[in-house]
């Protein structure tokens, strides 16, 4: 059961230049972090402790100087604020330094996509957080026109015709985002819901083919035990194995 | 893991003889496993069909637990792999056998395991709470 990613020189797997996650024993399982100017999906059930990892990777970023992007839609800033405090996370006064933004994304706006890709471009951020995806892949979204207009690439006129809702209208917006994400110069980490019980990596069910990592946090309430899986990482030789994890004053702990 | 009283009641379990592996798990994820070192070679040669197999079991479990669903137990090539669930969750103990093992001895074994961690699980929800966002 302990498998690893194959066909993944080892020594290839060290050479790439990573971002530490500001969690030591995550960034030894991925020989030093997240691969530079990826994007990584953190997927799990609510509670599982999706917007915690988040925590860990700003701070982490912070600490080293770097400039960090918080998107957020679904939360209200100052209770991810005080959320992030009761656990040990001051970001206080790195966002009156201006070293970390939160921004929330109206999702009752036309132009997130602008939005978003305007501030992650002229922000010269090293690190995104974009927690959660879910809420803004479910905005109804339509090709050309309506409330949320996903322009299509050049010669992409066929998908003009899609409507808002629909399974291709709604995967042309998650590319967008995820486009947004790894064009620019950042390393970014996106979180997504899962159902209970459901087998699907991402709660649109598309994101987890267009990242290049994904971490999987699974709960168990009856047993009280978390597991995180490193489900997939690019250019990076890991174990699938789930690791017990533990979430305390102080964020995540493995065990 | 270090420390864990439920992980001691497994590998107790697994001193059987005619326990080839066993596990406290959920549909989609093995919650608590003894060292796999430990498993029957043999079953983890036929371990990617048995994990798929048993969470379609688990998915079953997660229906009729509620209504009182105590056992399900299947046969899979010369194994059968036994689920004792816990009543009103989705977890049960899973244990896989040789399908020609003397059941009687097995069945009291997982029985006496299953009530073990019944009693564990009521002493860790006292104790603990649990910090989330």
């Amino acid at each position: 059961m302990d498998e690893f990613g194959g066909g993944i020189n080892e020594i290839e797997s060290k050479r790439i230049s990573r971002v530490t996650t500001g969690i030591e024993r995550l960034d030894e399982i991925l020989h030093g972090g997240f691969p530079n100017q990826s994007v990584t999906l953190v997927s799990g059930t609510p509670g599982s402790g999706k917007t915690i990892m988040c925590f860990h990777y700003l701070l982490d970023g912070l600490k080293k100087g770097e400039k960090c992007l918080f998107l957020t839609s679904d939360e209200r800033i100052e209770n991810i604020l005080k959320q992030a405090n009761e656990l040990g996370f001051d970001f206080n006064s790195w966002v009156n330094d201006g070293k970390l933004k939160f921004m929330h994304l109206d999702l009752e706006k036309s132009n997130i996509h602008k939005e978003m890709g305007d501030e992650i471009n002229t922000g010269q951020y090293s690190r995104v957080v974009l927690d959660s995806l879910t809420p803004i892949a479910e905005v109804p979204v339509m090709v050309s026109g309506g409330v949320h207009e996903v322009i299509p690439a050049d010669g992409a006129t066929s998908i003009k015709k899609y409507s808002a809702g629909s399974i291709p209208a709604t995967r042309s917006h998650i590319r967008r985002i995820m486009s947004i994400l790894s064009k620019s110069n950042v390393t970014a980490m996106v979180t997504s819901e899962v159902l209970e019980g459901s087998r699907s990596l991402s709660r649109d069910t598309i994101s987890e083919f267009l990242v290049d990592g994904i971490l999987l946090m699974d709960l168990d309430t009856t047993m009280d035990r978390r597991k995180l899986t490193v489900r997939k990482m690019r250019a990076t030789k890991h174990t699938l194995k789930p690791q017990d994890i533990t979430i305390t004053e102080g964020g995540i702990k493995f065990l | 893991m270090k420390d864990d009283p439920i992980l001691d009641v497994l590998n107790d379990l697994l001193n059987y003889d005619e326990i080839l592996a066993c596990m406290v798990a959920r549909l989609n994820m093995i919650s608590v496993m003894p060292d796999q070192e430990r498993f029957d070679p043999n079953v983890m040669q036929l371990w990617d069909i048995i994990k798929r197999a048993m969470d379609d079991v688990f998915g079953v479990i997660r229906e009729y637990s509620q209504a009182g669903l105590g056992e399900i137990e299947f046969r899979l090539q010369d194994y059968e792999v036994l689920f004792y669930v816990f009543p009103d969750t989705e977890n049960a103990l899973v244990a896989i056998v040789p399908a020609l093992a003397n059941k009687g001895l097995i069945e009291i074994e997982m029985e006496n395991t299953r009530r073990e961690i019944l009693d564990l699980i009521s002493e860790q929800e006292s104790q603990t709470n649990t910090i989330t966002t």
